[in-house]
């Protein structure tokens, strides 16, 4: 359906699950390797190119086009080996992303809900 | 694996949680042999170390990838025996020093506390992904 | 009839630009209503087919694991129920208004 996958909406937040996806990937990474010698974390830049997206008015050929990056992260650390994954910072970074993902997902279900009542009519 | 898929990422908790259970069984080890005078071997008994390393893409390249981690190496600690005295000891020498092992418990214990804090934080990251995989199922389901 | 198109309107404000002049078209030209009904039938049917095509592929990726992504699976899957359930209810409509038009004419 050209209407449904052209709404700028709909296509933001199954963009989002995505982000969500890759950056849940990227912090299972960082915690797996919170113990190896030299590692240095990574990240996930997304939300800060949709602002700067959202200033110059978004529309979904914008959307379909902006991908989120992964950046080494090459902060210096305090610790022995060399590894600067922060485990509780690391922590928090999983909880919210597993929220974020979770609210993602229930609101495109509400607006797939809303359109299917919509067909119902009256 | 592909980086957009929340079963890629369980199989990085995975390596995670595989990793730490090596490490902690290792720390067993050791504290269990901190005072072993005589191993088959011969000799007190010498401390064990694991080595992580970041699952790489391929061998040659060394490029950065989202694999997780491995264990690639369980080595002697090289630091030298401990040398108690203790001339009644069946193995001290003629200076009534033991060799002991070089083992120090308290560096152990810790060692055992970070790994099982690190092998929980796989789990709980691993039962994320698993709420995320749930919750995208209830997408379009009523 | 005019109430039913007004409703589209107002409930599914992005529907498709040219989906709609085709029922604005119905409304105005009365003689070729046969011919356009099916049209307008056929064109929803081959995109309902599509659609259901494009989910039954990512069901089949998704049990591969060429994809590995069940959100989009499920998307892709709901948007294709969506299609139906649209093409359904108009083919409805649609069907009531050529029985009312018919009567009319005799």
């Amino acid at each position: 359906m050209g209407w449904l996958n052209n709404d700028v909406t709909y296509l933001l937040l199954k963009k989002m699950l995505d982000v969500c996806t890759l950056r849940h990937r990227i912090i299972a990474n960082n915690i797996a390797n919170v113990d190896t010698p030299g590692y240095k974390r990574t990240t996930v830049i997304f939300e800060e190119k949709l602002r700067s997206l959202l200033k110059r008015g978004l529309n979904a050929e914008k959307i379909r086009e902006i991908q989120p990056q992964i950046y080494i992260d090459e902060t210096s650390t305090w610790r022995e080996d060399f590894n600067n994954v922060d485990i509780e910072k690391e922590m928090v970074r999983l909880s919210t992303n597993t929220l974020r993902y979770s609210i993602y997902a229930q609101l495109i279900e509400k607006k797939l809900q809303t359109i299917k009542q919509a067909i119902k009519g009256k | 694996m592909s980086s957009w898929s929340l079963f890629s990422a369980m199989q990085v908790s995975a390596s995670g949680m595989s990793a730490e259970r090596i490490r902690m069984n290792i720390i067993a080890s050791n504290i269990a042999n901190a005072r072993v005078t005589r191993t088959p071997a011969g000799g007190p008994y010498r401390r064990k170390q694991v080595v992580f390393a970041t699952v790489l893409k391929n061998q040659q390249e060394r490029e950065m990838s989202l694999n997780g981690v491995e264990v690639v190496g369980i080595f002697p600690d090289p630091s030298p025996f401990k040398m108690i005295y203790n001339p009644s000891h069946p193995d001290a020498n003629p200076q009534g020093f033991v060799a002991m092992p070089n083992v120090d418990i308290a560096v152990e214990m810790i060692d055992m506390i970070s790994s099982t804090r690190s092998y929980e934080a796989n789990v709980t990251a691993f039962k994320s992904a698993e709420n995320m995989i749930r919750k995208a199922l209830e997408i379009g389901r009523r | 009839m005019e109430d039913k198109s007004i409703q589209f309107h107002r409930y599914l404000p992005s529907i498709s630009n040219d989906f709609l002049e085709k029922i604005e078209n119905q409304n105005n030209t009365s003689k070729k209503q046969d011919i356009s009904f099916q049209k307008i039938l056929k064109g929803l049917i081959d995109e309902v087919n599509q659609l259901q095509k494009d989910a039954d592929e990512s069901i089949q990726k998704l049990v591969t694991g060429q994809i590995d992504s069940v959100h989009q699976v499920m998307m892709a899957v709901e948007e294709a129920n969506i299609a139906f359930q649209l093409m359904m209810e108009i083919r409805n409509k649609l069907i009531d208004t050529y029985q009312q038009i018919m009567r009319m004419q005799i």
